[in-house]
Formats: C-alpha cells, sequence, structure tokens
C-alpha cells in the first residue's frame, strides 16, 4: 500500500535533521525506550522525531480526497553532562589547599552544563528545520504552514553520576492525503475507440445503420 | 555505661571502615581545599526503576558512606566538596576523582553520612 503523505513528511524531517546533525547530536526514528544517560551525553546528544497527532478537519477537502491533514510531530531532544571543571588541579598531589579551592569554585555544575547543552540542541534542531531552505523539507511535495514551536523543557533528573536533561517541541504543518482504501484498486487504464468509421455510398446514401460516425462530404 | 546509640556508632568503625570488610580509602576535600583521608563503604552501582518501561537497571552512581564521627569537617549541601575513590572496589586500584553531588543525612541517627557523588571532567579550554 501506498505510503501516506505524513509517513513521507516524517521521513523527510528525519533525513534533514540528519544531514544536518554532523557530529552534533544523533536522530531517532521513533518514540523509543529512555535512553541511557551516557548515551546522550555532550555532542552524542539525541533527537526523536515521531507522529504524534493528526487532524482531519471534516470541512477541508472532498469526500473522496484529496483531505487536509492537520498533522504535530514530536520533536523529543535529550543530553546529559558532566560537571566540567579543573580536573586536573583536583588530582594533583602538589596542588595547595588554595588552588584546590579555586578549582572547586570553579566547576561548573552538571546542571548548568546539561541545560546549556540542550538549548544548544534546540538552537541546532530549530535552524534546521525553519530555515528558509527546508521551506519544503527538501521533498518535490507541497506542505502548507510548516511551523515548529511549543517548546518545553523538562525538570533535569540525576541519573547515576550524570544530570539528564530533556524538552520536546512540536513541529505541525499540513498536507494532502488521497484515499486509497485499505487496498487500493487501480483500475485499468481507459480506452477510447477513436476509430472514425466513414461510410460513404457513391449513389449519395448515407450507410447510417446504427454507426457512430461523422459523415464526411466526399469532394470529389 | 555505654548506650546501645553509641555501641551502634562504634561498630561503624568495623561496618563501615574497617578495610577487613567493606573500608575502601576516601578522599575528600573540602571548599578550603583541605583533604581528609577516611575509609568508607562504597556503593558503585544501582538498581533504578526505568520509569519508562517499568523494568529494572543498574546504573553507576557511586553513593559513598562514611562515619561522621571520623570527619574533622562535615559536608553540608550547597559545599562544592570532591571525593576520590577507587575506580574498582580495590583499595589498590587507581583512584577516580568526583564532585560531591549532595550529602544525605539519612544516616544521622547511627551516625554515618551518605554521599552522592557526580561524574566531574576535565573543561576544555
Amino acid at each position: 500500500m501506498a505510503e501516506m503523505n505524513f509517513e513521507l513528511v516524517r521521513d523527510a524531517i528525519e533525513d534533514l535533521l540528519i544531514s544536518k546533525a554532523g557530529t552534533d547530536f544523533r536522530v531517532i526514528s521513533a518514540q523509543t525506550r529512555a535512553q541511557a544517560a551516557e548515551e546522550v551525553k555532550d555532542n552524542n546528544r539525541s533527537v526523536e522525531v515521531y507522529y504524534s497527532q493528526g487532524d482531519f478537519p471534516q470541512g477541508q477537502g472532498s469526500l473522496s480526497g484529496p483531505m487536509t491533514h492537520e498533522v504535530t510531530f514530536k520533536i523529543d531532544l535529550t543530553a546529559s553532562a558532566a560537571a566540567k571543571g579543573d580536573l586536573a588541579t583536583l588530582e594533583n598531589p602538589a596542588a595547595t589547599p588554595a588552588e584546590i579551592a579555586a578549582a572547586l569554585t570553579g566547576f561548573k555544575k552538571a546542571r548548568i552544563e546539561a541545560d546549556r547543552s540542550l538549548d544548544e540542541l534546540w538552537r541546532l534542531v530549530w535552524q534546521a528545520l525553519m530555515a528558509a531552505s527546508s521551506i519544503d523539507l527538501e521533498m518535490s511535495r507541497k506542505i502548507a504552514s510548516r511551523w515548529l514551536t511549543n517548546y518545553r523543557k523538562d525538570t533535569p533528573i540525576t541519573h547515576g553520576e550524570l544530570v539528564v536533561l530533556t524538552g520536546s517541541a512540536d513541529f505541525t504543518c499540513k498536507i494532502e492525503e488521497e484515499t486509497t482504501g485499505l487496498i487500493p484498486v487501480t483500475p485499468d487504464p481507459a480506452e477510447f475507440d477513436t476509430e472514425l468509421q466513414v461510410t460513404h455510398d457513391p449513389d449519395g446514401v448515407i450507410d447510417d445503420k446504427g454507426k457512430a460516425g461523422v459523415y464526411v462530404e466526399n469532394p470529389a | 555505661m555505654t548506650n546501645l546509640r553509641e555501641l551502634a556508632e562504634m561498630d561503624l568503625a568495623d561496618t563501615l571502615e574497617d578495610p577487613k570488610n567493606w573500608g575502601l580509602p576516601v578522599v575528600l576535600k573540602d571548599p578550603d581545599g583541605v583533604e581528609q583521608n577516611v575509609n568508607g563503604q562504597i556503593l558503585y552501582d544501582t538498581i533504578v526503576e526505568n520509569p519508562a518501561t517499568g523494568g529494572e537497571m543498574i546504573v553507576h552512581k557511586p553513593v559513598v558512606t562514611v562515619r561522621r564521627s571520623s570527619l574533622s569537617r562535615v559536608p553540608v549541601p550547597g559545599e562544592k566538596w570532591s571525593v576520590q575513590i577507587p575506580i574498582t572496589p580495590d583499595p589498590e586500584a587507581d583512584k577516580v576523582t568526583y564532585l560531591l553531588g549532595r550529602p544525605s543525612e539519612d544516616g544521622g541517627s547511627l551516625g554515618f553520612i551518605r554521599l552522592y557523588l557526580i561524574k566531574a571532567e576535565q573543561e576544555a579550554p
């Protein structure tokens, strides 16, 4: 069965993000299990894309299609981080108490590191999907009212020795869907009989016995 | 005469600190940079419930339990401390440095304190 357009759009969002991700984050194709904190640390952050909601306004579209599909894809972002600072001084046996105290003071909390990391990830995703060049998600088909909004950041959780932070946003757009049926039936191509039947009687009597055709006056 | 509570606290010398039992070397560095060497019990991994699946999973989450009366300064919430522990449960193993995420007084009635550690990394220059 042919895929519906929302599935193609979902794949296009993934492909677009994968092409822009580089080494900054990973793209996961579906709503998956919870990920281990180590899996999403630093530049190993993850972005999950999945179809979340679909509305078919009854007044938009015809009975047999095409129909307007107002689609919402959920974009889930996950990052984790450790506390970062001058670890070398803490581990140096020759460090003085003052140096150790300064190193401890300068450490950035894991919670703040994770927060900044997720903010950066959101920037990368938003810029990738809302760039003017991504207006059609690099697909050939038309996508209307593309919008990335409703970003929410969750509460940081301590997952083992790391701090994990998650957030999510909604990618909404309007597309057209065709009704193909559960098992699509494709009719044979129509054949038109284009043969022109012209019968001319040399005596000037038209032979029109039930035959369709066009009478052509013999110019001779 | 020693009461039961005091006896229980004295037992920590065996249950928490004795290297022949569970005791492992722990190095604490307080916010002033002063070092304390004590022995304590270290739990390296913890079983937690995966909120997404409901299944159990093991996470690396070192928790150090030390005897309160062995500390010259006791960590309080909000202070920045570092904690060095052996990387494996072997007194001779290499040490790894953590930051103190939070101290917990939930063992206060028996005279011990739990230290929850978080990973520390060298910041890129």
